[in-house]
Order: structure tokens, then C-alpha cells, then sequence
């Protein structure tokens, strides 16, 4: 009896632990890895530029003031008005100068007369003579009163002119076809002798002068045609460089480079206008931020992106913006370039060797 | 006659019982309760921001001096430093025996004091409690943008702030708030004013400071302030003066925006919104209680903000109730099957009488953990449920021997004393030693002690507790309701079995042992199942981190995170997705690792259906992630109990030179790689990443007139914004900023930055500055002072990571010799051999007191000898059943094996002791043998039967947690009674001297 039970129990137990699945230790094959992911090198259509800013002012432009001082009695032109040479732009009040000239019209009318009363006195004593009824002294005393009669008559005519001339000046003409870009005074104000009262652009050339840093300074030659952009109206023209100054020792290190305008436009005067200089030749291309990756080296940790065909190349970053880097590379990306993450890759990247 | 002992005078008994009982009752209904126990603060950090600081930079001068001054702290266990541009956090963690965390964190904080102040741009912060979970977590929406949500979440926070039972709460996914004054560059062409002058301007216009006060006789008057903004209006008419006087508005536009700097941001259905995690102190609170208040209180608040809505995301007190209620289900389950056990091998009264002590034991030793202020949660629940098999173990041998002598013929009262008088000693051993298997769980120290402590403080208190009432009360009720004549049915079938068992013992001891030994090998060739050391946590919730590559940014990780939530969100057994980008999000659960402010994470939780299966889901995720989602980094996982741990396998690299370590941690991943069973194999340390550079050009700085601090403030405006001033008319204060914003943002556009110098002359950037791109280190990792790198992975389903690291071992090794590094094994290899350490040096301990206590009892080495045999082979059941089951063997098997040594050496006691009687009786050895085996057959039984029985309910229970602690125990029981029954009669016949001739009868 202890025999079977016993075997019965064994039995028993054999059983239930021989029928016990047998784990195996779990071989599962690693997973293999996903399709590559790829994104494109898209080669920058818009080179690394630095921007720069200026105004567009006129080719020449000009404070018009006058000599004298006086009282605006009228500004004839408007700001923004397009003036012909020779335009009457305003008129200064001088009663100063208004009763001078009359002073010297009367100078000279009293001159004149002294002339013409000098001229009939020496006709007198010449018939006088003729009949041997006076002495030649009273000739020649006629004679020189006349002389010094015309000779009045030319300084009253000299200081008429004068006074007509000052009289001239209170008048501002316009020097050239230019645009009227400032008033600085309007009618009633006071001007000494010599504040500019308007300001006038030449109209027919216009032109902008820009501070650059000497590296990029250097690398524009007069006569160069460049393009500007202005950001008010989003229209691009062009312009020729003209001048290029060198700064004065103690002063920022800027060049003022001038460019001419090509097209002729008065009404672009006054507006902010930028240049946009290419900082580097090379080829920019643009990556999805993704697919760049970093690996140790001797120098420094360096850059690289992962083509399609596996190779690793070390690239440049010039710019960083939201979603895609600008970089730029040795040999050009045309291949994909992987966009998996590094942990991902079963790169070991302390010997990975970048293809410079 | 009457006896006046106290243990007969059933007023007294009765009353003290009824007052304990009571005192359970109360304590259950009105203790502080939480779902976990609660650790002291041994984790913290130290956060370190320097804004534009490099990574050296800021290592050489912010975490190296810190480093320095933490390493002269002995409590500190260890410290790691996580340094990025611009911030740094450095990681402490306290030894395991640390248990007054205030003092030493106090101290920590003296320390660092002087620090601060030696470092002027650093900004230097401690934060203790960073353990402490935020469990509530809610959603503030207010439809009206997110800066509406914040402003509302403000308000909603000080409602909430009210309810004292709050310790913190705090903003997800705050934006932050900033008054942006946007002044273009164009603008500041046309106009000729320079952002600089405009900063100045403005800032003159808040200084705030009231310049006056008159005083006359009897009154006080101050003047107002003139120069304050206390509005946006005000802001916006501040006059600016340059060649005209303009009103701020008409240069600039003005409005409120996000701080765009930010990097947490907090999404719900694909839409930026805001939460509130909430905090609440451990161990001072009935959580369950609370919520229901939380929820009227929010509730209240939806109706008084009306058309917004404030929404509870995640509620931890849900889950309290929901652990709670599972647990006393089980606790009930567990009586009742006691109860029926009971009622079926003994006689129905008996039973009865059994059945009463059981509510009266648990309620008593639950009223005096209460009244020494004890607080409840799992672990203490657990610890009843636990103690229910072994506090009724008493009462039955008690209640038997009283049926028996009653049957026998006895008086019921005669009956009583005799069993008293029987086995007053042998029980009081008996719980001597299963109180002694539970004392040096109660002395350890460290993290896993601390989780499991209430266990063997309520397993001691229950069967200290059932002893005095097996006592007292058992004979008791026995007087009383036991019939005085019975019915030898039952038992003849035990007896005769018993002495049936014991003679083909000794009869046939070599076919015995023979048989004992085939049956112990194959117990012990059952293949166990692989599997954690911590088991996972039941809830329906699942989370999946995200990472990009270091140096990402936010905007774009808040993109992919989205994109994600979105396809996740269509999921059959996905209820809600909440997605937290820029860090991992709030603490909701103890176990999460915590990552703030790490612009590319994110951390999306998952809450799955009720009735969803969480961790098929989790691996289906897995599975999906890495054929769908191949472009990003991604792990789903579920919640896990333990300590937290970011990654399973982590091995840390230390070294002096930075070449070598950084080829060690490359080789030493590419080992990682090659292995099958490891998955998600990642570096937690970055090469590069771009950073722009200026350098400037210090003599044309100069002649430009401008100066450093000016550039830094042209650039400042020209890309996040200048601060200028701080608003208070907001809720909080408010910067103010002045920015050139425009749509698109590079560096391209940074580089274009034009300067105005004082002498109103235009000075491009490019002049003074020379802009570029260079890479240079994102990030770097420390510990304890070393530079250190490191390696992590995950590793697949029922895989073991202790395996995987010892096979990976050599090579490893060899990887570290070459290169001359140091190799650390951390993630959960570490925490496990801490866990198994705390509980292993627990063992010999309890056995040393085992064997102390024994031989008390039986003043003999080789009969306690014996005793302690059955020990092993309890052991040996415990891994045979947890494979039967196909459960891993884990931490909290171990915790039920340290249990099992209290248990199983009960029944041998009684065994020998009884045997010895027999002897002391006169009987010959075989005889006393075969008696006390038949005799005592039929309570050890019964004590086997009732353990196993008050076991079971916990193995088909939600929590993973209990099973494995369960089966152990049932293995165990078994075997060691099987076992015992069979090997005990003959090691007795062998070891017990031959009974002297003497003896009187």
C-alpha cells in the first residue's frame, strides 16, 4: 500500500512539475532597425547676407539760407514739392533794405540832377568863352564840376545797384531741379544771416550712404552695382557704388560707402533703405535641424550629418532658424541625409572618422 | 471552588476586550490614512541658474564649490550634478540611515549660505521635500486664451489654499506672464530712439518711491507716488522725450504675452492649458476624507467662475479608497474563509468561538497601532491580512485542546485549565519566535524598511494580542458555548491518519527520507519565472516619455508631443491624454523620476478605460513605437512601486580624462547594443550642440561708444526681451520687456542688430562683434565630485536585468580595464541589492533570535536544531509555488519568505513538545512519537489549512503587489507541513534520548 501511494504521489508530482512549459531563455532576435528616415539638403536659395541700413537722401542736397537777416514774409513751396532752377521758394521782409533802395534812387536822382546842372553850366561858360566874356579858370572849373558830377552820379548808380542787389536777396531761389525736403521756417519766423530756411535734395540723382566695417567695406570697388531693398514699400532697386571714405583715426572703423541710384525717383527720399552683403562664397544648404548630429573630436566636438549611403560628413553651421539649420559642407549634399536619432544608429562615435 | 483567577473572571475579560475592540474601531474611522507609507526626506536637490552661462563656466564656478562644501556632509550617500547653459541642478540623496532628514537638510543649507553670497549672478535654491507627491492634479480652463487660464488658476489656487489639509500647490505649465513693449528695429531707424533710451525712460517712470510725507500736527499725509504704473494705460502714456515728445503707445505696441522663455508647458486635447498640482503632507491627513472636500470645494467653484471650468485630472485620494476597499475586501474574504475552514474541520461551535477571537484580535492590535499614532495604508492593511493566518493560530490549538479534553470526558471548566495548564508554554514559544522572525524587520533601517514597516509592527502587536486572548477569551467562550458532550466523529480520521503516518515513518525511515528527498529535488528543478524585482502598480494609468536630442527646442518637442497625444488619443482603450512638454511633468506618483525644466522632454500620461488591460497596452505601445515612430526617442511604461529609477540598466562611467571616458562609455554602449534582451539603449550624455558666439572687438567698442553691457542690451531686445521694469497692478509681479519681435527668428537676423551709440550714430553689430556658430557641450553629468558618463537601456518583457548585467560583466570589465575607467552598475540593479540587503541582513538576525528562543523552550541544541529545519524546508515550497503560478520572485516574495520563518516552525514545536510529554508520560519513543503526531495532526492541520485559507483572497485581489507575497507563503506552509510530517517522526526518533524507566505513571 505505501508503495502505491507513494508511486501514486510521485506520479503526481512528476507530473505537474514536468509539464511546467520549459522558458526557454528568451532568444528573441533583436528588432531590426527601421527604414532609415531621410530628409533633403536643400540647396539655399538665399546666400548668409549681413544687412546694413541707411536713408535715402538726394545727390546733393542743400541748406538754402540768405545773407541777410529778416522776417519770412512767405514760403512759397511745400515739402515734398518738386522746384524747378531759378523757382522763387520764399520771400524774406526787409523794410530796411525797401527804404534803402529808395534812398539811393533819390541819391541818384539828386546826383543826376547836380550832373545835368553841372553839364549846362560848362555849355554856359563854353559860349561865354567863345564871346571872351569870362576867364578860362571858369571854364575849367565847369568843366571839373562836371566830371565831379558824373563821377557822383556813378556812385549813386553803384550804391542803387547795391541796394537793388540786397534788395534781391530777400528773395531764396531754388539753385538747381531739386525737391523740397524740409522747411526749417515757415512764414513769421525770424532768420539771422545764413539759417538754411529750406532744404532741397538734387531731384534728378538720389543716393545713400552706408557705414560698412571695413571687411565689407573692402570688398565693394567704386563703379560696383549692388542692390538695395527698401523695407517700406518691399521694393528692391539698384544702385552704383560712387565714394568710398576711409574713417578718421578715433572714430568707429565704419567706411561710408555711397551708392547712386540708377533710377532717379524724388520720392524716395527720406525712406530707410538696407544693403544686404553676402558674408561668405560657399555653398549654403538647408537641412532639417534634425539631421544633424554631433560627435566628439581631438579640436572639439564637430558637426556631421549621416547620408543615405552611410557616409558621415562634417559640416559648418552658419544659421539656426525654427525647424532647419543653414550649413555648409566640403563636398556638396546631394545624397538624403538620415534624420534618425543618433541613439538610434549603432554609430560608436568616439571612432567615427568625419569625411572633412 | 470558585476559582477568583483573573483569567476566569469573564466580566473583566469581556470588558477589556469590548474596550480594545473599540479603540480598533475608533482608529479605523478616524487615523490618518493615505494610500502609500511615507519615506523621511532622503532625496532633494540643489537648483543652480546663472542666465548665458556656459557649462564650464558654470561648473567651475557655481558646482564645483558646492560640490566641495556637500562633501564634508557624512549623510550625504551621494550627489549628482546635472549641468546645462545656464542651470544646474545637483541631485543628493541621503544614507538609508538617516531618519532625522530635517536636521542634516538644515545643515546642508548653512553650509551653501556663505555660497550665495560669494556668487552674486547665481541664484542658488534648496529644495527638501522633493519627495513629497502631488496627487491631485487639476485642469484650469477658462476659454478665454491661456493667459486668462493662468490668471484664473491664481485665483483658483488661493480659493484652494484656504483648505488647511494643503501643504503646496503649484502651476503646470505656468507661461509666465510678461508685459511686452514691442519696439521694432525699423522703428527705431525711422525714429533715431534708441530701445536703450526707451528702457531708461520707462524705467524712471515706476521707481515707486513716494519722495514725500507731510507731517503737520495731527495728520499723516503721504504723497502718492507719482512715478508708478499701477496700469497698462499708464504704461502706454509714459512720454518718451527725443527730438518731439511722443506717448509710448505711438512708438511701440504693448500687450501682455507669455514669457516666451519658458520651457514646461502643459497640453490637453492638443491646447495649451494650465494645472494644479496639489500637495498634500503625509502622514497628518485622511486622505479620503479630504478628497470628498476637495471635490465639493471645486465643485463650488465651477458654479461661482461659471462658464470656465476647473477639471480634476488625476486623484490620488480615488485611489486610497479604491487600495482601501480592495484590502478590507480581502481582509473579509480572508475571515470568511477562516470561518469556513474552521466550521468544516471542527465542530461548529468551536469554530465559533474561533471566528469571535479572530475581529477581536485584529480590531484590538489595530486600536493600539492607532493610539500610538499609526497611520494607515496599504502596508498596515496588508500587515493585518498578513498576521490573519498566524493570529488565529493560537486560538485554534487552544480551542482544540479544550475540545479534546472535553471530549475526553472532562468538566468544561476542568477542560479549560488543563489545556491552559498544557500549553501555556509551547504557545508563548511559539509566538516568542514568530515575533522573533518579525523584530529585525522592525530594527532595519533604510528606504524598503521604511515602506514595509507597519508590517511587522502590526504582525507583532496581532499575535502578541492573539496570544492573551487565545488565553483568555478562547476559554472563555469555550465555558460557555461548547456543548459538554460530543461527537468523536471527525476526528478519529485524523487521529488514525496521524498515527498511521508516524509508524510508516518510523517503520520505513530510509524509503521515507528517500521519498522527502525526490520530492524536495523536484520542487526545487521547477524553472522559475523571470520577471522585475519591484512589481508594477495597478492603476489605469500608463505613461510614455519622450526625448529628442538635447539642445531641442521647446516649441518643437511641444509639436511632437502633440502630434503623438493626438494619434494616442483615437485609441479604442485610451480615455485621456495629458501632455507635459519641457519636463516630466507634475509628481503625481511616488515612483515617477522627476525631470524639470529640460527643454526636449516630454512626458505624456495615459489614462486607459476602467477595465483596459494597462500593461498589454503598454508593450503594444512599445511595439508600435518602434515601427511607427522610428524619428524619435519613445517608451511607454506603466507604474511601477519601488524607488525611482530612470532606467533599468544604467551604467556609469567615471574618469579623469575625458578621451578615455568618452571612448569607454561609446565601446562600453555598443556591448549594451549587441545584447538581445536590452531595448531603448540610450546615452545620457551629449557631444555638442550649436551655440551662437560673439566675440567682440573690444577696441571698436570702444570707439563706437558703446560699452559691453550695451551690446548685451541691444541684444537682449533684439531677441527674448529686455527687462525694464517689474508691474505689480497684476496678480503676481510682472516684468516688463521691451523686444523687437518679429515673425521669424535666427541667428541671421541677431547678427543684423544695429546700435544706436549716445551720439545718436548708427553702428551695425558686425562692427564691434563677430558672429558665430560653434559647438560646444549641452550638457554635462557628475557624481560625487567625478566627471561621470552614462549608459542606459531598458530591457524587454520578462527579462531579468541581473541576468543581462552578468553575462554583459566580462566584457564590460575588460572595456573598463582598457581605457582605464570606473565602472558603476546603478538603475535597478542597485536599488534591488539595497532592497535585498535591507531584508537580508534582517534574516540571520531573526534566526539568531529564533534559535535563542527555542532553546528556551526546549533546553536543547539538537531539538532546536530540528526545529529550524523546517525552515528550509519551507523554503523550499515558496519558489516552487511562485513558478506553479508563474509569478516573478521578487521583493515581495522575499518580504514573505522572511515571514515564512515565524510560521512553519510553530507546528514543529507543538510536534516535539507534545512527543516530549509522551515521554515524560512514560511511553516509549515510537509510541510517544506516533502519538504526538496523531494527536497534534489534527491542529496543525487546522493552522496550515487557516493560513493558507486567510492567504488565498490576496492572490486573485488588482494589486500585483499581494500575489507574490501570497503564493509564497502558501508555498512555503505547504511544503514545510508535507515535509515536516514525513522527516519529523523520524529525526525525533533519532534525536530524542530513550525515555528513563523510572517514570511513575
Amino acid at each position: 500500500m505505501f508503495s502505491k501511494t507513494s508511486l501514486a504521489l510521485l506520479c503526481l508530482l512528476t507530473w505537474v512539475t514536468g509539464c511546467e512549459p520549459y522558458d526557454e531563455v528568451l532568444e528573441v532576435p533583436p528588432a531590426p532597425l527601421p527604414e532609415p528616415l531621410t530628409t533633403v539638403a536643400l540647396k539655399s536659395e538665399h546666400p548668409l547676407t549681413r544687412a546694413f541700413f541707411s536713408r535715402i537722401q538726394g545727390q546733393n542736397s542743400i541748406d538754402a539760407a540768405l545773407f541777410t537777416p529778416g522776417r519770412i514774409a512767405q514760403v512759397l513751396v511745400k515739402e515734398g514739392e518738386l522746384v524747378k532752377q531759378g523757382q522763387l521758394l520764399a520771400k524774406l521782409y526787409s523794410p530796411s533794405l525797401d527804404s534803402r533802395i529808395d534812398a539811393m534812387q533819390a541819391e541818384l536822382n539828386s546826383a543826376n540832377a547836380d550832373l545835368n546842372l553841372a553839364r549846362q553850366q560848362l555849355a554856359r561858360q563854353k559860349s561865354l568863352r567863345i564871346s571872351a566874356l569870362n576867364s578860362q579858370q571858369a571854364v575849367d572849373d565847369a568843366q571839373r564840376n562836371m566830371h565831379v558830377a558824373e563821377q557822383k552820379v556813378g556812385q549813386a548808380q553803384a550804391l542803387l545797384h547795391e541796394a537793388v542787389n540786397q534788395g534781391k536777396e530777400s528773395l531764396l531761389l531754388a539753385p538747381a531741379d531739386s525737391i523740397v525736403t524740409k522747411l526749417y521756417h515757415r512764414s513769421g519766423d525770424f532768420v539771422d544771416a545764413g539759417t538754411p530756411i529750406i532744404r532741397l535734395d538734387s531731384s534728378h540723382h538720389q543716393k545713400a550712404v552706408f557705414a560698412l566695417p571695413e571687411r565689407d567695406a573692402l570688398r565693394i570697388q567704386p563703379g560696383q552695382d549692388m542692390s538695395l531693398y527698401l523695407p517700406a514699400l518691399s521694393r528692391t532697386i539698384s544702385g552704383r557704388v560712387t565714394e568710398r571714405s576711409a574713417p578718421q583715426p578715433g572714430a568707429p572703423g565704419l567706411f561710408d560707402v555711397s551708392l547712386s541710384l540708377e533710377d532717379a525717383d524724388p520720392s524716395l527720399v527720406g525712406l530707410t533703405v538696407r544693403l544686404d552683403l553676402q558674408r561668405n562664397q560657399a555653398i549654403l544648404y538647408q537641412v532639417d535641424i534634425a539631421a544633424l548630429r554631433f560627435a566628439p573630436a581631438p579640436e572639439g566636438p564637430r558637426a556631421f550629418v549621416i547620408t543615405e549611403p552611410g557616409q558621415s560628413m562634417a559640416v559648418e553651421i552658419h544659421d539656426l532658424a525654427d525647424s532647419y539649420a543653414v550649413v555648409s559642407s566640403a563636398s556638396a549634399l546631394t545624397d538624403k541625409l538620415l534624420i534618425t536619432p543618433q541613439d538610434k544608429l549603432a554609430t560608436n562615435l568616439s571612432q567615427l572618422r568625419l569625411d572633412n | 471552588m470558585q476559582s477568583t483567577h483573573w483569567y476566569l473572571r469573564t466580566r473583566l475579560i469581556l470588558g477589556l476586550v469590548l474596550l480594545l475592540c473599540l479603540t480598533g474601531l475608533m482608529t479605523w474611522y478616524s487615523a490618518f490614512e493615505q494610500e502609500d507609507p511615507h519615506f523621511p526626506y532622503r532625496n532633494g536637490f540643489i537648483l543652480l541658474s546663472q542666465a548665458g552661462a556656459s557649462v564650464d563656466q558654470l561648473t567651475q564656478s557655481a558646482v564645483m564649490p558646492v560640490e566641495r562644501e556637500l562633501s564634508q556632509i557624512d549623510e550625504i550617500a551621494n550627489y549628482s550634478a546635472r549641468i546645462k547653459t545656464g542651470s544646474a541642478s545637483i541631485d543628493i540623496e541621503l544614507k538609508e540611515t538617516v531618519y532625522d532628514t530635517e536636521i542634516v537638510w538644515q545643515r546642508i543649507k548653512d553650509k551653501l549660505a556663505p555660497l550665495q553670497s560669494a556668487m552674486p549672478t547665481t541664484r542658488l535654491s534648496v529644495i527638501d521635500r522633493a519627495q513629497d507627491t502631488q496627487g491631485i492634479v487639476l485642469a484650469v480652463d477658462s476659454n478665454r486664451g491661456i493667459l486668462a487660464d493662468r490668471e484664473l488658476a491664481l485665483k483658483v489656487k488661493d480659493r484652494l489654499l484656504q483648505l488647511d489639509s494643503i501643504r503646496h500647490i503649484s502651476l503646470v505649465g505656468d507661461p509666465g506672464l510678461q508685459l511686452a513693449v514691442r519696439y521694432s528695429q525699423q522703428r527705431m531707424l525711422e525714429t533715431g530712439i534708441s530701445p536703450l533710451a526707451l528702457a531708461k525712460q520707462i524705467a524712471q517712470a515706476n521707481q515707486g518711491d513716494s519722495p514725500a510725507l507731510l507731517q503737520t500736527g495731527k495728520m499723516l499725509a503721504a504723497v502718492q507716488p507719482m512715478e508708478r504704473l499701477n496700469s497698462v494705460e499708464a504704461v502706454e502714456s509714459i512720454q518718451i522725450s527725443g527730438p518731439q515728445n511722443f506717448p509710448l503707445s505711438s512708438l511701440a505696441d504693448i500687450s501682455f504675452r507669455p514669457d516666451p522663455l519658458t520651457t514646461e508647458r502643459f497640453y490637453l486635447n492638443g491646447r495649451q492649458t494650465i494645472g494644479l498640482a496639489i500637495t498634500l503632507p503625509p502622514n497628518q491627513v485622511r486622505v479620503t476624507k479630504f478628497g470628498h472636500q476637495l471635490r465639493h470645494e471645486i465643485a463650488l467653484l465651477n458654479r461661482e467662475f461659471a462658464p470656465a471650468s476647473i477639471d480634476i485630472l488625476l486623484f490620488q485620494p480615488e485611489w486610497s479608497e479604491t487600495r482601501r476597499s480592495d484590502l478590507l475586501q480581502s481582509l473579509m474574504f480572508s475571515c470568511a474563509a477562516v470561518c469556513l475552514v474552521l466550521m468544516a474541520l471542527m465542530s461548529i461551535r468551536t469554530a465559533l468561538v474561533v471566528s469571535l477571537s479572530i475581529p477581536a484580535i485584529a480590531l484590538s492590535a489595530l486600536g493600539i497601532f492607532g493610539i500610538f499614532g499609526g497611520v494607515i495604508h496599504q502596508m498596515t492593511i496588508a500587515g493585518l491580512i498578513l498576521s490573519l493566518g498566524m493570529m488565529v493560530d493560537n486560538s485554534i490549538v487552544t480551542a482544540e485542546r479544550i475540545l479534546f479534553h472535553t471530549e475526553s470526558g472532562r468538566q468544561r471548566i476542568d477542560a479549560c485549565l488543563a489545556a491552559l495548564k498544557e500549553l501555556w508554554r509551547p504557545l508563548a514559544t511559539a509566538t516568542a519566535t514568530t515575533i522573533a522572525a518579525f523584530v529585525p524587520m522592525l530594527l532595519s533601517k533604510g528606504s524598503v524598511a521604511d515602506f514595509i514597516s507597519s508590517i511587522p509592527v502590526l504582525v507583532i502587536l496581532s499575535i502578541l494580542l492573539s496570544y492573551l486572548i487565545a488565553l483568555s477569551l478562547v476559554p472563555l467562550l469555550s465555558r460557555h458555548m461548547i456543548a459538554q458532550h460530543t461527537r468523536p466523529s471527525r476526528q478519529d480520521v485524523l487521529i488514525s491518519t496521524g498515527s498511521r503516518l508516524a509508524s510508516l515513518a518510523l517503520q520505513k525511515p530510509k524509503a521515507t527520507l528517500f521519498f522527502a528527498a525526490l520530492v524536495s529535488t523536484l520542487l526545487l528543478m521547477l524553472p522559475a519565472t523571470q520577471g522585475e524585482f519591484f512589481p508594477k502598480t495597478s492603476r489605469n494609468q500608463a505613461y510614455v516619455d519622450i526625448a529628442l536630442p538635447v539642445g531641442s527646442d521647446p516649441e518643437q518637442t511641444a509639436q511632437v508631443a502633440n502630434q503623438l497625444a493626438g494619434q494616442l488619443q483615437h485609441h479604442p482603450d485610451i480615455q485621456q491624454v495629458l501632455t507635459f512638454t519641457g519636463h516630466s511633468g507634475p509628481r503625481f506618483y511616488y515612483n515617477l523620476v522627476q525631470q524639470p525644466e529640460e527643454a526636449h522632454i516630454a512626458r505624456l500620461v495615459i489614462i486607459t478605460q476602467p477595465h483596459a488591460d494597462t500593461p498589454a497596452l503598454v508593450s503594444k505601445l512599445n511595439q508600435q513605437f518602434t515601427d511607427q515612430y522610428p524619428q524619435w526617442m519613445l517608451t511607454a511604461r506603466e507604474l511601477g512601486q519601488g524607488p525611482p529609477i530612470e532606467s533599468p540598466i544604467e551604467l556609469r562611467i567615471v574618469a579623469t580624462q575625458q578621451r578615455d571616458a568618452t571612448a569607454a562609455a561609446e565601446a562600453i554602449r555598443d556591448i549594451v547594443l549587441a545584447h538581445p534582451q536590452t531595448q531603448n539603449v540610450r546615452r545620457d550624455y551629449a557631444f555638442g550642440s550649436p551655440q551662437l558666439g560673439f566675440a567682440l572687438n573690444k577696441q571698436q567698442l570702444v570707439q563706437s561708444g558703446l560699452s559691453v553691457a550695451m551690446v548685451n542690451q541691444f541684444l537682449a531686445w533684439r531677441s527674448s526681451g529686455l527687462e525694464v521694469t517689474r508691474l505689480d497692478f497684476t496678480s503676481l509681479p510682472t516684468p516688463l520687456v521691451l523686444t523687437a519681435e518679429s515673425q521669424q527668428s535666427s541667428a541671421q537676423r541677431l547678427a543684423d542688430t544695429q546700435l544706436l551709440n549716445d551720439q545718436q550714430q548708427l553702428i551695425p553689430l558686425s562692427l564691434v562683434a563677430d558672429v558665430h556658430f560653434h559647438t560646444s557641450l549641452p550638457v554635462k553629468t557628475r557624481r560625487n565630485g567625478l566627471e561621470t558618463l552614462i549608459v542606459r537601456a531598458d530591457i524587454q518583457h520578462h527579462a531579468d536585468e541581473e541576468d543581462i548585467l552578468l553575462q554583459m560583466l566580462p566584457e564590460l570589465e575588460a572595456v573598463a580595464q582598457k581605457y582605464q575607467v570606473d565602472l558603476q552598475l546603478g538603475g535597478e540593479f542597485e536599488e534591488s541589492s539595497q532592497a535585498s540587503n535591507a531584508l537580508l541582513t534582517a534574516l540571520p538576525a531573526g534566526l539568531a533570535i529564533l534559535f535563542i528562543s527555542l532553546i528556551l523552550q526546549f533546553n536543547s541544541y539538537r531539538l532546536s536544531a530540528l526545529v529550524m529545519i523546517s525552515i528550509p524546508l519551507g523554503m523550499l515550497g515558496a519558489p516552487a509555488m511562485l513558478a506553479m503560478a508563474d509569478i516573478p520572485f521578487g521583493f515581495m516574495s522575499l518580504l514573505g519568505l522572511l515571514a515564512l520563518t515565524g510560521i512553519v516552525v510553530n507546528s514543529a514545536i507543538l510536534l516535539i513538545e507534545s512527543a516530549l510529554v509522551g515521554l515524560q508520560q512514560g511511553l516509549n519513543k515510537a509510541h510517544a512519537i506516533t502519538r504526538a503526531v496523531s494527536e497534534r495532526l489534527r491542529p496543525i492541520v487546522l493552522t496550515t489549512i487557516t493560513t493558507i485559507a486567510g492567504m488565498l483572497p490576496l492572490t486573485f485581489g488588482d494589486s500585483p503587489l499581494w500575489p507574490p507575497l501570497a503564493w509564497a507563503v502558501i508555498g512555503g506552509l505547504i511544503s514545510s507541513t508535507a515535509l515536516m510530517l514525513l522527516v519529523m517522526p523520524l529525526a525525533l526518533n533519532w534525536l530524542l534520548p530513550e525515555p528513563q524507566q523510572s517514570m511513575g505513571q
